[in-house]
C-alpha cells in the first residue's frame, strides 16, 4: 500500500516499476476527496491536471526516463502558491477565494519539471496569519484539524500542508514560514517540517507576507524526505533576487555531532513537551556531544516583530485600503491590519539596523555547533474551538522563532513523542545559515534511532 | 518602559481618521490595544545602542562568517 510510504520508498517503487504514477495519483486524489473535508485541510483538488500529468510521467517511466526522485509522486501545495490554468489561489481568504493567476509559482514549476504531481491546493490560515489571528477558525475553509484528534488544531499557517501529510492524503507538501508557519503544523500534526535558509527557495509566485522573512519549505513523513524535496525546489531564480546563487545538493552524513541546548529553553513549556524533549536528548547523546549555551540579552522578538509588522502592512496595503479585511473569517483579522499600518518608519528602520547585530549574534553563538535544539512548540495542539491565550507581544519570549526567522536560519522539526492524550510533540534542530545538510542529517540520525515518525493516526490508516 | 499612552492616542486618532468609517467602537478599542502593543514592542528596540554608521540590513542575506 502506497499510503504512509516515504517519498524515498515511493520513488524506489516507481524506478523499479512496482509502483504506477497513475495508480498512485488515483489513490491520493481519492484520499484527498474522502478525508480532506473531515480535516478541513484541502481547498482545491486538481484532479484533471494531476491525472494528465501522471499519464505523461507513467509513459516516461516505461520509456526509461526518470526525471528526479520525485518523478510520479503526488504532492500538495499551500494555497498561497500561484497556479495557472484556472486553478484558484485563495491565500486562505474568503474575499480572494476566486483569485486566479496566469502563471505558476517557481516552486510549482520546479516540482512540475521534476515530475512531481500537484494533487491539491491545501488549506491555510487567511493571508498566512498576516492579519493577526488568535484562534484556529481563521480560514474560509474552516478550522483545520490535526489527524491525531479532530478536536485539536493542525497548527498554522501551513495548516493543510501539515494535516494532509499526517493523514496520508499526500506523500509530501509545501508550506511557508514567516514566523512558525512550517514548524507549528509539523509539531501539531506529528510530521517532519523543514524551514530552509532565507533565499534557499524562490518565493516567486508565492503570496508575500514579509519579503525578508518569508521562506518556502517541505513537510514530509521524514527529515530525509525533506532533503529530497528541498534539493528539487531550491536554487537561484532570477525572478527572486533573494535566492542564493549556488545550487544546493542534499548530502546526508553521519558523524558525532556537536549540538547546543539554549539555557532555560524548557521554561514555561508544558509537561509532555519537557518530558519528551529530555528523552530525545538521551537519544541524541548516543551520537552527539551536547553543551548548554546562553543567548545574550537582545530584543530578538521586538526586532523580528517590528520587521514583520512593517512589511506586512506594506504587502497588504491595497488589500487593507480596499476594505477587504472586513470579509475575513476571524473577527480579529477584520481589524488586524489597522494597527500595523501605524508602524513608524523610524521604528521599522531601527529594527532593520538591529537585524545585522542579530545575525552576528546568531553566528557567534551557533558558530561552534552543528545545530541548536529546542522543543518545536511549547505545547501540544491547541483545542480547535478555543481562542489562543492572550499575551502581550513585546513580553513574549520566543528566541528560537524570532532569531531563527529574523536571521533567516534553517530549522528541521521532527516528531519526538506524544502526550497522554495522544497528541504529538516535536523537536527542532536549528542551524547556521545554509546548514540544511547538517540539520537534516542530525534529524535523520535521530529518526533512525526512534520510531515516532512511523506512527500514524489510526483513523486515517487504510 | 515609557508611558506610551499619549503616542497611542495620537496614532489611534490617525487610524480613526483614515479607517474610522469601517470600524465599530469595539474594533477601535481592540486596535487601540494593538497600537499600544506595537509601540511597546518598538520601545524595546531602544534597549540596544546603535552607532550612526549602523545601516539598515536592506539587502538582506543570511550572514555567515568566512572560514
Amino acid at each position: 500500500m502506497a499510503v504512509y510510504k516515504t517519498v524515498r520508498e515511493l520513488s524506489e517503487g516507481i524506478k523499479t516499476g512496482s509502483t504506477s504514477p497513475v495508480e498512485l495519483t488515483e489513490i491520493f486524489l481519492d484520499r484527498l476527496e474522502t478525508h480532506g473535508p473531515t480535516l478541513n485541510s484541502v481547498v482545491t483538488i486538481t484532479r484533471d491536471r494531476a491525472i494528465k500529468q501522471a499519464k505523461t510521467l507513467e509513459k516516461e517511466v516505461k520509456e526509461g526516463e526518470i526525471r528526479s526522485p520525485l518523478h510520479g509522486i503526488p504532492w500538495g501545495g499551500k494555497d498561497l502558491l500561484a497556479t495557472a490554468g484556472g486553478i484558484p489561489t485563495s491565500w486562505g481568504a474568503y474575499p480572494l477565494r476566486d483569485q486566479q493567476f496566469a502563471y505558476d509559482a517557481a516552486v510549482v514549476s520546479r516540482l512540475d519539471e521534476a515530475g512531481a504531481i500537484l494533487g491539491a491546493k491545501l488549506a491555510m490560515i487567511e493571508l498566512a496569519g498576516g492579519m493577526g489571528y488568535r484562534q484556529p477558525n481563521a480560514s474560509f475553509t474552516g478550522p483545520c484539524a490535526t489527524p491525531w484528534s479532530l478536536k485539536h488544531w493542525s497548527g498554522g499557517s501551513s495548516s493543510g500542508s501539515g494535516s494532509s501529510v499526517s493523514a496520508g492524503l499526500v506523500p509530501f507538501a509545501i508550506g511557508s514560514e514567516t514566523w512558525g508557519s512550517i514548524l507549528s503544523p509539523a509539531n501539531n500534526c506529528g510530521v517532519s517540517g523543514l524551514r530552509p535558509t532565507y533565499g534557499r527557495v524562490s518565493r516567486f509566485g508565492a503570496m508575500a507576507l514579509s519579503w525578508t522573512l518569508d521562506k518556502l519549505g517541505p513537510l514530509c513523513l521524514t527529515a530525509d524526505d525533506c532533503g529530497l524535496v528541498l534539493e528539487t525546489i531550491s536554487g537561484y531564480d532570477p525572478n527572486d533576487p533573494s535566492t542564493d546563487n549556488e545550487d544546493w545538493t542534499y548530502k546526508p552524513e553521519e558523524k558525532n555531532w556537536k549540538i547546543a541546548i539554549p539555557k532555560d529553553i524548557l521554561g514555561g513549556k508544558k509537561e509532555p513537551v519537557v518530558e519528551n524533549f529530555n528523552e530525545s536528548v538521551k537519544v541524541l547523546e548516543k551520537f552527539a556531544t551536547i553543551e548548554e549555551i546562553d543567548f545574550p540579552e537582545f530584543p530578538y522578538e521586538s526586532v523580528t516583530r517590528t520587521i514583520l509588522n512593517g512589511e506586512a502592512a506594506a504587502a497588504f496595503d491595497e488589500f487593507t485600503e480596499k476594505g477587504l479585511a472586513a470579509e475575513l473569517t476571524a473577527p480579529e483579522c477584520r481589524y488586524g491590519p489597522y494597527a500595523r499600518s501605524m508602524t513608524l518608519a523610524k521604528d521599522f528602520l531601527r529594527a532593520l539596523r538591529l537585524r545585522k547585530q542579530m545575525c552576528r549574534i546568531a553566528e557567534d553563538v551557533l558558530g561552534d555547533y552543528d545545530a541548536v535544539i529546542a522543543p518545536t512548540s511549547g505545547s501540544t495542539a491547541h483545542p480547535i474551538d478555543e481562542p489562543f491565550p492572550v499575551r502581550r507581544p513585546w513580553a513574549f519570549r520566543d528566541i528560537m522563532g524570532a532569531l531563527g526567522n529574523g536571521a533567516g536560519l534553517p530549522s528541521q522539526s521532527v516528531p519526538n513523542g506524544f502526550s497522554k492524550e495522544g497528541l504529538p510533540t516535536g523537536m527542532q534542530f536549528m542551524g547556521r545559515a545554509y546548514d540544511e545538510n547538517k540539520v537534516i542529517s542530525i534529524a535523520k540520525m535521530y529518526q533512525e534511532k526512534t520510531s515516532w515518525h512511523l506512527r500514524h493516526p489510526e483513523m486515517f490508516i487504510p | 518602559m515609557t508611558d506610551s499612552g499619549e503616542e497611542t492616542r495620537i496614532l489611534l486618532e490617525l487610524v480613526k481618521k483614515r479607517y474610522g468609517d469601517r470600524l465599530t467602537e469595539e474594533q477601535i478599542e481592540a486596535v487601540e490595544k494593538q497600537v499600544k502593543n506595537n509601540l511597546d514592542t518598538a520601545e524595546k528596540l531602544r534597549s540596544v545602542e546603535l552607532e550612526n554608521a549602523d545601516e539598515p540590513y536592506n539587502v538582506f542575506e543570511p550572514y555567515r562568517r568566512e572560514e
